[in-house]
């Protein structure tokens, strides 16, 4: 019986040693993959920046801008400055979440494009990405990642 | 910055409530930390199920009727739970043996690993954005849980049935901060995370050596550390669930797991994992069948079965009712006709899910646990629940998989995220049961064999 149990002591700790090993290892892989420590101790300007989403920081930037300026209550519509359904239904799900209070609503939902006439009477619209045509309204603001617009309507 | 602070100083309202019962006469002879944190997971599953009681009856939710409710109810538990005698003193070592040292450096090291990832914004999941946050961020601004909101048909991509523990729980932390923060809700991955590292050991070294303990409890932490921020599960459903399984897991394959006590109190936890996410529901249920067949005597299982599944059954039924009552949503949403299979997807499936955990790190945070199990030496009896309910759990999402003829798409989003569960699973089924060496040696007792 002793013996047994000390070759099951034995057995446990190379085991238990392997285990601790393996831990290593993720631990290791983990660090490896984290940003660049220079980019790491710089304040991330969204949650998303080295997210498998990072390429939406811009959006959430633009939006976190729109926020500032769009009273509450108001209608707004966001899109890219191209159009581009499924990238427009995306961009929706991110004024709704960033623009809490407002009315967001969608300038495209998925396989069946609003074009930028047609926007479904929104009092501002959002525009991602540099403009490519003009828009019917007086711009309220202007970052890098994109334009907020206040609409004229009839 | 202030706003964001205030969100995560509410969260600690969870363990304060759910101290009431994880400090109960039975648990007495748990580490200080592993009680902490179990109370935090009991604090947030009975908080969040008042919220969902108040939006059923109607009752706009407010801060200190919330928590004053919560303590109570905790009260109510904990005094229920102290009429049962205290666990036996297995006289937990304080002496920091090697693997113990080595084990809470790796574990430190994960966590902060998964904190960097966070904080630089490397971690945080898109389902955060569009829609555990927006959610959180309606209902409290409603101050219920919203039906409106979730029933805008410009919204159906809200989910409206997914279960509301984490949705809660982000709406109370806005209440008390005033609004709803997001890095805040991003920081509940490292923060449950080391939750989830300090409760474990915990338990894990009331039914086995220091060493084994040291080495299960890295090997779950930094699997699900690393697969944390590969997967980018930041503000989502994914950590909050992970954390109330392993733990609810830990205490049934424990040496105190025919007590009734440990029974309620791993009921509670997978009340919090069934609210946490729908995935939590089918691993309840496969713990609980499985637990109540393997390790209960005959005359027992039914009382087992109340424990095991009441919490989960109030929480659960509350909401069914409230989607029910306020028309935005009949039970879960499914993918179809329960035996509308594609069979023929099935090489597809297999295919797919081997590459989306393949994606995550080589697959390492599941190879690791598995290696682990398949080095376990003799008996293998008491690994046969968790391995059970790993089985069980694959086998229902391959079968879930089989709805949709073409699911490449959505195992490449979903897989590494649902499978997530069989990294504890793996490495506890190897741990356990193996006879303790040093104290316990010559008894011939058995690990985890309670």
């Amino acid at each position: 019986m002793t013996a047994t149990l000390a070759k099951g002591a034995r057995e446990r700790s190379w085991r238990n040693a392997l285990a601790l090993a393996a831990a290593l290892i993720l631990v290791a892989y983990g660090f490896r993959r984290l940003p660049r420590w220079s980019e790491l101790f710089r304040l991330p300007r969204t949650p998303l920046d080295h997210s498998r989403i990072h390429d939406s920081s811009a959006q959430f930037r633009l939006l976190l801008e729109a926020a500032r300026v769009v009273p509450p209550g108001a209608t707004v519509v966001m899109r890219g400055a191209q159009a581009d359904a499924r990238k427009d239904a995306f961009l929706h799900r991110f004024a709704v979440a960033l623009l809490p209070g407002r009315r967001v609503l969608p300038a495209a939902v998925p396989g069946a494009p609003v074009s930028p006439s047609d926007e479904p009477g929104a009092e501002y619209v959002v525009i991602l990405g540099p403009l490519r045509e003009s828009v019917s309204g007086d711009l309220i603001a202007a970052t890098p990642d994109g334009t907020i617009w206040r609409t004229r309507r009839p | 910055m202030r706003p964001g602070l205030y969100w995560l100083a509410s969260l600690l309202v969870f363990p304060l409530a759910g101290s009431l019962v994880s400090f109960s006469r039975p648990f007495r002879a748990l580490p200080l930390s592993s009680r902490l944190a179990l109370g935090a997971g009991v604090g947030a599953f009975i908080l969040s199920t008042l919220m969902t009681i108040f939006s059923l009856i109607g009752v706009p939710w407010s801060v200190p009727p919330l928590i004053g409710g919560a303590v109570l109810v905790c009260a109510a538990i904990g005094r229920r739970l102290s009429l049962e005698s205290a666990g036996e003193d297995r006289g937990v070592s304080a002496a920091p043996g090697v693997y113990r040292v080595v084990g809470t450096l790796l574990v430190a090291a994960t966590v902060a690993n998964a904190t960097l990832a966070t904080v630089a914004g490397g971690a945080t999941s898109a389902d955060l954005i569009t829609f555990w946050g927006p959610k959180a961020q309606a209902f409290a601004a409603a101050r219920t849980i919203d039906a409106a909101f979730l029933s805008d048909p410009l919204l159906d991509y809200l989910h409206p049935s997914y279960p509301p523990l984490v949705t809660n729980v982000f709406a109370f932390a806005s209440l008390v901060a005033g609004r709803f923060a997001w890095g805040a809700a991003t920081a509940t991955f490292p923060l449950l995370l080391a939750a989830l590292a300090v409760g474990l050991w915990g338990l894990l070294r009331r039914s086995m050596s220091a060493a084994s303990a040291s080495a299960v409890a890295a090997l779950v932490v930094c699997g699900l550390g690393l697969l944390g921020t590969e997967a980018n599960i930041a503000g989502t459903g994914e950590m909050p669930l992970l954390f109330y399984e392993t733990l609810a897991l830990a205490l049934l394959v424990g040496a105190d797991a025919t007590k009734p006590s440990a029974q309620l109190l791993a009921g509670l936890l997978l009340g919090g994992a069934a609210s946490a996410k729908i995935e939590g529901l089918p691993f309840v249920l496969a713990v609980t069948g499985l637990f109540a067949w393997s390790r209960s005597q005959s005359g027992q299982r039914w009382r087992v079965c109340v424990r095991l599944l009441g919490p989960t059954a109030v929480a659960i039924g509350t909401w069914l009712a409230y989607g029910a009552l306020e028309g935005v949503f009949r039970g879960y949403e499914g993918y179809g006709s329960l035996l509308k299979l594609y069979p023929e997807a099935l090489p597809t499936i297999t295919e797919s899910v081997a590459y989306s955990l393949w994606l995550i790190a080589y697959g390492m945070p599941f190879l690791f646990p598995l290696v682990f199990l398949a080095l376990r030496p003799r008996p293998w009896r008491p690994a046969l629940f968790p391995i059970g309910v790993a089985v069980t759990l694959a086998c229902f999402y391959f079968f879930t998989y089989l709805h949709v003829p073409d699911p490449a798409e959505w195992i490449s989003w979903s897989a590494a995220r649902i499978f997530s569960p069989l990294i504890p699973l793996l490495a506890l089924a190897g741990g356990i049961g193996s006879p303790v060496p040093g104290r316990f040696e010559g008894s011939g007792e058995v690990e985890g064999h309670g």
